[in-house]
């Protein structure tokens, strides 16, 4: 009996030996990770991946497009060496889909200047692969980009992940290639020369994405007296201007903290509260005081404020000036929206791309929005003739809302249409100084001084439907007071 | 401040809130009422207790009165009374105002639809129905169901799913209760329009177990639910024989018979085994909630010299000798296991 179990013993093991001789471990490999803090699609829809030795030679590039939210976390591996430390640098940059310009090379432009004057460069460096040139023909524009360097250096059979975290607030800060290998991490967007990233063991765990985090923050209290829904925080593409700047021909991206917007326009009933009872003073000849019955289509005269109660308690409130229009802002503990949260408010929160007008990208028919209720220039207007002349109400006599299509996904009403509207900020092109040197998070061109143009948002009822397009940007002196102007607050 | 109020009422009219379906609902009770009040007078002098406008006219008068105390449960109950009597396109309107107000989205949008579909609607109200529909259509739940098996029975917190015009399955709209005759089936793969909030969800098929899945969906979502129904037990009872049979099941060694157990409907490889013994192999089929008793007879076997154990084991271990011989010999040389590429499926290479 025991010849036969030692012939099968000395078997196992010769089988045992083979064996586990031609199995290894695990790969050399680290498994990177990229996610981000920016909405996607709106901001973020495709990733290019540069991947280069550490001596600047650059032999490799993919690109990811048409990325949405659920494909974050992304992540991809670099193999490493059973026998020598391996180390490549990789530069992912992060932008929305087409946001391209024609390759001209790294060159590196400390921000701001990124944003004012995207140098075109000599066209270094290249991507050869197998003596063929195959540099790809375009790059992301920086300044529409999340653009960091990651070391990715694998000891020999080292194992493991490394999570890497695209910072909203990092966009437009370019990273700089060989020899510096710089790149801005997070929110003081300030670039960290890449050090080998911290490899962790356990290759399984899966980060909860952050997509789409970026400004969300606890909604501000509610203000009295106004209906003001939450506008929750996020980031979105800032203009371009329907004007045409272009210096940045494809926007900008921005971050805006959660805040309240006011759900219309401030009515004649609100400010004849304010004044009457919750103590708030405009000042001599802040306001202009209109006529019963008003002018039917003159935007000059036609201020809907009247001396006593009448019947357009319940329009919006026209012909005030910006200082009383801020500063009763100001008196219910709330301000004027800056250029940006008015856009932001009008285009981007809660949607997954930005749109042309508050309830979409459907131009508005006559119904839809308060629009082209004026005779310009002797031509009645394109809605005049259909639905009258001269400003409304917002709500009827039942105390439902007119012209409910405008309204954004948050139920504020008239972005669009209505009265043109005051913002905080100062009239100046996107890149001015100004805004240039503004901050990533909450940028605004507060006015310098009295005499400069103040910015004006959205279309008014005397308006052509063309300024109802959301990025349209206007302007109107400080002491203008239109029958076509009127503001809301917000509340941060 | 009489001003402001009435500005207040317009902004919570597009919000949507309490305030502004009375206000919306105050204008059609007026008109319903007057409608009722004349056909009353006229026709109630013959048959003043029996005639079933007048009680109608009494059920809807409750459910305004009811509404006014935001009884909104009641005030339903009295418009459903009065819609039985009389079916008028305003008491359904304002069934659907009730049901918007508690929570019962889906069962709004269908008195809703049935109200506008309804050429009396006077046109104010119908505005008013088409813009909640509209409100209510973004805020009901939508649930791509797929089931591994088409189950014969769904019940949503006890109710089956009716189907409405779009093709769409909907929560709500029937009483508790087994599914009618004709109760639309749905297939493996269906959508849903329910109610935000809590769910039961129970699934049936002859031959599997109930399924029960408890969900609780956010206003507005759309999501997507996948489900299995696993195969009902049944009884498998083995024995032999002989005394200290092994009994093995699909290759899964059991114990010594008798072996009793319950198994998952299905198809079943038996063997039961003993030394010296030829080997007893069967195929059982086991259906949902039945019993099989397999009783093994087993015979001796008869040994010749190739089922003597240590024929076969030499002839093993000299096979075995020469195979690892050769492998060890003539191996390539062993290579890693390749990195994972990730959810890109890229690996990067170092040149």
């Amino acid at each position: 009996m025991k010849q036969p179990f030692s012939y099968l013993t000395m078997s196992s093991a010769v089988f045992a030996l083979a064996c586990s001789a031609g199995t290894l471990g695990p790969a050399p490999e680290a498994l990177i990770v990229i996610d981000t803090n920016l909405p996607s699609p709106r901001v973020i829809s495709s990733v290019r991946f540069d991947v280069y030795k550490s001596d600047g030679t650059w032999f490799e590039s993919r690109s990811e497009d048409n990325l949405t939210a659920k494909n974050f976390p992304l992540s991809f591996s670099v193999a490493g060496s059973t026998s020598v430390s391996t180390t490549v640098m990789v530069r992912i940059r992060a932008f929305a889909n087409g946001a391209l310009r024609n390759y001209t090379g790294n060159h590196f432009q400390p921000w701001p200047d990124t944003v004012a004057s995207p140098q075109a460069g000599d066209g270094l460096p290249r991507l050869i692969v197998g003596g063929a040139d195959v540099t790809p023909l375009t790059e992301p524009l920086p300044e529409l980009t999340v653009d960091r360097v990651v070391n990715v250096t694998i000891a020999p059979n080292q194992h493991g992940r490394a999570v890497v975290r695209l910072d909203g607030a990092c966009v437009g800060h370019m990273a700089e290639l060989a020899p510096a290998w710089t790149s801005c991490h997070a929110a003081d967007a300030m670039r960290v020369r890449e050090e080998p990233a911290t490899l962790d063991a356990d290759m399984n765990r899966r980060p909860t994405s952050m997509v789409g985090s970026i400004g969300q923050s606890t909604c501000p209290p509610a203000p009295k007296g106004h209906v003001a829904p939450c506008v929750t925080g996020g980031a979105f593409i800032l203009g371009p201007s329907t004007a045409g700047e272009p210096a940045m021909p494809k926007g900008r991206a921005v971050v805006v903290p959660t805040f309240r917007m006011m759900s219309t326009e401030v009515t004649v009933a609100q400010m004849r509260t304010a004044i009457t009872a919750d103590g708030f003073h405009p000042g001599d000849g802040s306001m202009g005081v209109g006529t019963v019955p008003l002018p039917p289509d003159d935007p000059n005269e036609a201020c809907t404020m009247t001396y006593a109660p009448g019947p357009r308690e319940s329009f919006a409130l026209s012909c005030i000036k910006y200082d009383p229009a801020r500063r009763y802002c100001n008196h219910y503990g709330g301000d004027l929206p800056t250029e940006v949260e008015w856009e932001f408010a009008a285009t981007s929160a809660d949607r997954d791309s930005k749109t042309q007008y508050p309830w979409g990208d459907t131009p508005p028919k006559c119904t839809d929005a308060i629009f082209g209720r004026a005779s310009l220039s002797g031509v009645p207007g394109a809605c005049a003739q259909e639905m009258g002349y001269g400003p409304i109400a917002i709500v009827d006599d039942n105390g439902l809302a007119l012209a409910a299509v405008d309204t954004t996904p948050q139920g504020i009403l008239h972005l669009a249409g209505g009265l043109t509207e005051w913002t905080r900020d100062a009239v100046a092109p996107w890149d001015d100084r100004c805004w240039l040197d503004a901050p990533t998070i909450s940028p605004s061109c507060a006015p310098a001084d009295a005499t400069k143009k103040m910015r004006l948002r959205g279309g008014s009822w005397a308006s052509p439907n063309g300024t109802l397009v959301s990025t349209t940007r206007l302007e109107g002196p400080q002491t203008a007071a239109n029958g076509g102007v009127g503001f809301r607050c917000v509340f941060r | 401040m009489g001003a402001k109020k009435f500005y207040g009422a317009g902004i919570l009219a597009i919000r949507g809130t309490r305030g502004t379906r009375w206000v919306t609902l105050r204008s059609s009770l007026t008109f319903l009422a007057t409608i009722l009040t004349l056909a009353a007078t006229s026709s109630a002098r013959g048959a003043p207790s029996v005639d079933p406008k007048v009680q109608a006219r009494a059920d809807f008068v409750r459910g305004a009165d009811l509404v006014k105390d935001a009884s909104w449960a009641e005030a339903l109950s009295a418009f459903e009374a009065s819609y039985a009597r009389m079916p008028h396109a305003v008491t359904r309107f304002n069934m659907g105002i009730c049901e918007r107000a508690l929570g019962k989205l889906t069962r709004a949008i269908h008195s809703f639809r049935l109200a506008i579909e309804d050429p009396a609607l006077p046109a104010g109200l119908r505005a008013d129905a088409q813009r909640f529909l509209v409100e209510l259509d973004a805020a009901v739940v939508r649930v791509d169901m797929k089931f591994n098996e088409t189950p014969t029975v769904i019940l949503l917190d006890g109710s089956p799913l009716a189907r409405d015009r779009d093709g769409w399955f909907v929560a709500g709209l029937l009483p508790p209760g087994p599914p009618p005759l004709d109760a639309p089936l749905a297939p493996a793969s269906f959508s849903v329009i329910m109610d935000p909030g809590p769910h039961v969800l129970v699934a049936q098929r002859s031959g599997f177990r109930d399924l029960t899945h408890r969900a609780s969906m956010a206003r507005g979502s759309h999501i997507e639910l996948s489900l299995s129904l696993l195969k009902a037990d049944g009884l498998l009872r083995i024995s032999s024989d002989t005394p200290n049979a092994v009994v093995t099941i699909d290759g899964v060694r059991l114990g010594e018979a008798p072996v009793e157990l319950r198994k998952l409907a299905g198809n079943y490889r038996v063997a039961v085994t003993k030394l010296g013994f030829v080997t007893y192999r069967g195929d059982v089929r086991l259906a949902p909630g039945a019993t099989v008793e397999v009783r093994a007879r087993l015979q001796k076997e008869t040994v010749p010299i190739t089922r003597k154990w240590w024929f076969w084991t030499v002839a093993s271990v000299a096979v075995a000798g020469v195979v690892a011989t050769t492998f060890v010999l003539a191996r390539p040389a062993p290579e890693a296991a390749q990195p994972t590429g990730g959810t890109l499926g890229w690996i990067v290479r170092a040149p």
